[in-house]
């Protein structure tokens, strides 16, 4: 995977919705282990993860042209349009079925943060959870992680489904001052 | 804020469309709004934004270059066997003509990262297997103590996978990225790892930490003296040496981080009270990070003081909350009692039938009409 710094990135994606073929296939080559990372820690299978790459790519293509580097990060606009389609993918009926047996043990699919990564974004927005107790932190990182629908959260969480629900709508709440003010 | 309720909610249902927990159903119809609908489309994009940048934490991995062939099919392109080299701007390295997928960068990580370290993580998943409960109850523990030694492993492909700063500020952040001391960037990047992995950890069914409803329950008050206890003895279990240096690089990078974010001061002491406390702003994000690692023991309940004393403070509250409706109701049923008896000896006129001590003491009949009478008999003494 080549490295490129956003700005690269970004300008790849401009090429991209010119309809360069040459810079998607740099920009793929550039993003998809991360944006993969992302799918597979959801969906924690390869076939399945296959698909939603290639959907997300399909789309990134298509929506190019919609990309706004001053509103967003080249990565976390193709990571959100992944991440999408893969709790899409999830929450589909037949995908239930997967969740009894993870293809991957995980062992490929955590998330150590690679250096130099730390972001002025990802700092603010780490510093607006470390607001939340820490339960809440836990419940809220465990939710965008995993991408769990409520029910599996409060499962594995072990709290009544109703709880959760007020729980992390109102970290939300609060994580979005936070993140305005 | 929102003033409307409604705007509230369709804040709410983006924010937690982006953060994926909506049911099925939910999502179904919050798919159908996101076309249908301009302003909830914003919102969503807004809270794709912010919390966007999470996925810097979640580690890349090699796809199948299959992947590659069939977007590439679908498009139409051409198989560009050479593209020309790009050459990135103000790049930290220089990239590889990008051969689709070859992957020489994140190699490192995921052979880091391929240690037991992260099994215990989504092994359970959600069948609570007692085996896995117990792995992931040690383990965890073993890997934070073991993860400073590690982070040089990580090094090389850190590199690697660098560079998503914010659109907005590209250059100034690039150039501040690699000034940033070395040292004190895989602390943070621990932290953060255990932090990650604490979430994962915090899926496995706990057998021990009986807690965690309560915690989620119960508003902050309760459950801060806990924390703090937590926070204060898992430090003490922690590696000790590790711990500390942590916290000295810790408050340099809060210090570079506060020019940053042009946030106000910074305390790093007393860890999720200044959190909760507020202001501080880079702060809470290593304060709230800080726990988390030594978070790890806490998973081997038992073993903690703290936790210990957490525990028993939980089921004593609990105790204490059952006494507390024993009373309450115990009251009640006294005081009815006691109206009732009142209202016997003063209006037994007024009460009902069924509330006459002879309905409800099941007496006959006899015992009122034999008083009365007596009363009134004077003939009965004469």
């Amino acid at each position: 995977m080549a490295v490129l710094s956003s700005v690269d990135l970004s300008r790849l994606i401009v090429a991209t919705a010119k309809r360069d073929g040459g810079a998607f296939e740099q920009l793929y080559a550039a993003s998809c282990a991360k944006v993969y990372g992302v799918v597979l820690r959801i969906l924690r299978r390869h076939d399945l993860a296959a698909d939603v790459m290639e959907e997300s790519y399909l789309e990134i293509w298509q929506d190019a042209a919609e990309f706004n580097p001053a509103q967003v990060s080249p990565m976390a606009w193709m990571v959100a349009i992944a991440r999408r389609r893969a709790i899409d993918r999830a929450r589909r009926p037949d995908a239930d079925a997967s969740e009894a047996e993870p293809e991957i043990a995980d062992a490929e699919s955590p998330g150590v943060l690679p250096r130099r990564e730390m972001t002025d974004g990802l700092k603010r927005l780490l510093t607006c959870i470390g607001r939340l107790e820490p339960d809440r932190q836990r419940m809220l990182l465990l939710a965008y992680y995993g991408a769990f629908s409520r029910d599996q959260l409060a499962f594995k969480l072990d709290t009544p489904a109703n709880m959760l629900k007020a729980s992390l709508r109102r970290s939300l709440s609060e994580i979005e001052q936070c993140m305005t003010s | 804020m929102h003033d409307i309720v409604k705007d509230e909610d369709l804040s709410a249902l983006a924010a937690e469309y982006v953060i994926g927990t909506l049911d099925p159903d939910e999502r179904t119809r919050a798919n159908v709004l996101l076309e249908v609908d301009e302003g909830f489309r914003s919102l969503v994009r807004a809270w794709e934004r912010r919390l966007g940048e999470l996925h810097l934490m979640v580690e890349p991995v090699e796809p199948n270059g299959r992947i590659w062939e069939r977007v590439r099919g679908r498009l139409g392109l051409p198989a560009a066997e050479a593209p020309p080299p790009f050459t990135p701007a103000p790049p930290p390295f220089v990239p590889p003509p990008p051969p689709p997928f070859g992957a020489p960068a994140a190699e490192p990580v995921r052979a880091a990262a391929a240690e037991p370290k992260f099994e215990p993580k989504f092994a359970p998943s959600f069948e609570p297997k007692l085996e896995s409960s117990v792995e992931s109850m040690l383990e965890p523990k073993f890997d934070s103590k073991f993860e400073l030694p590690r982070a040089p492993q990580l090094e090389p492909a850190l590199e690697a996978p660098a560079i998503e700063e914010p659109a907005p500020e590209e250059p100034s952040s690039e150039e501040l990225m690699p000034e940033e001391p070395i040292p004190e960037e895989p602390t943070r990047e621990q932290r953060l790892a255990a932090l990650i992995r604490e979430a994962d950890k915090f899926s496995q069914p706990r057998t021990a930490d009986t807690t965690t409803t309560d915690t989620m329950v119960e508003p902050a008050a309760i459950v801060a003296e806990p924390q703090v206890d937590i926070a204060a003895g898992s430090q003490t279990d922690a590696a000790p040496i590790s711990q500390m240096d942590a916290a000295a690089e810790e408050d340099a990078l809060l210090k570079e981080a506060a020019d940053a974010i042009a946030a106000k001061s910074v305390e790093s002491a007393e860890p999720p009270e200044t959190g909760k406390v507020g202001k501080p702003a880079p702060e809470p994000v290593p304060t709230k990070v800080e726990p988390w690692p030594t978070g790890a023991p806490r998973r081997d309940t038992m073993l903690t003081p703290a936790d210990l004393a957490r525990l028993t403070f939980r089921t004593q509250e609990r105790r204490l909350e059952t006494w507390r409706a024993a009373m309450l109701f115990m009251s009640v049923v006294a005081l009815g009692l006691g109206s009732l008896i009142a209202a016997w000896r003063f209006v037994p006129e007024r009460l009902p039938m069924r509330l006459q001590p002879t309905a409800v003491l099941g007496l006959p009949d006899l015992g009122p009409s034999e008083r009365i009478p007596a009363q009134h008999g004077t003939q009965f003494e004469e």
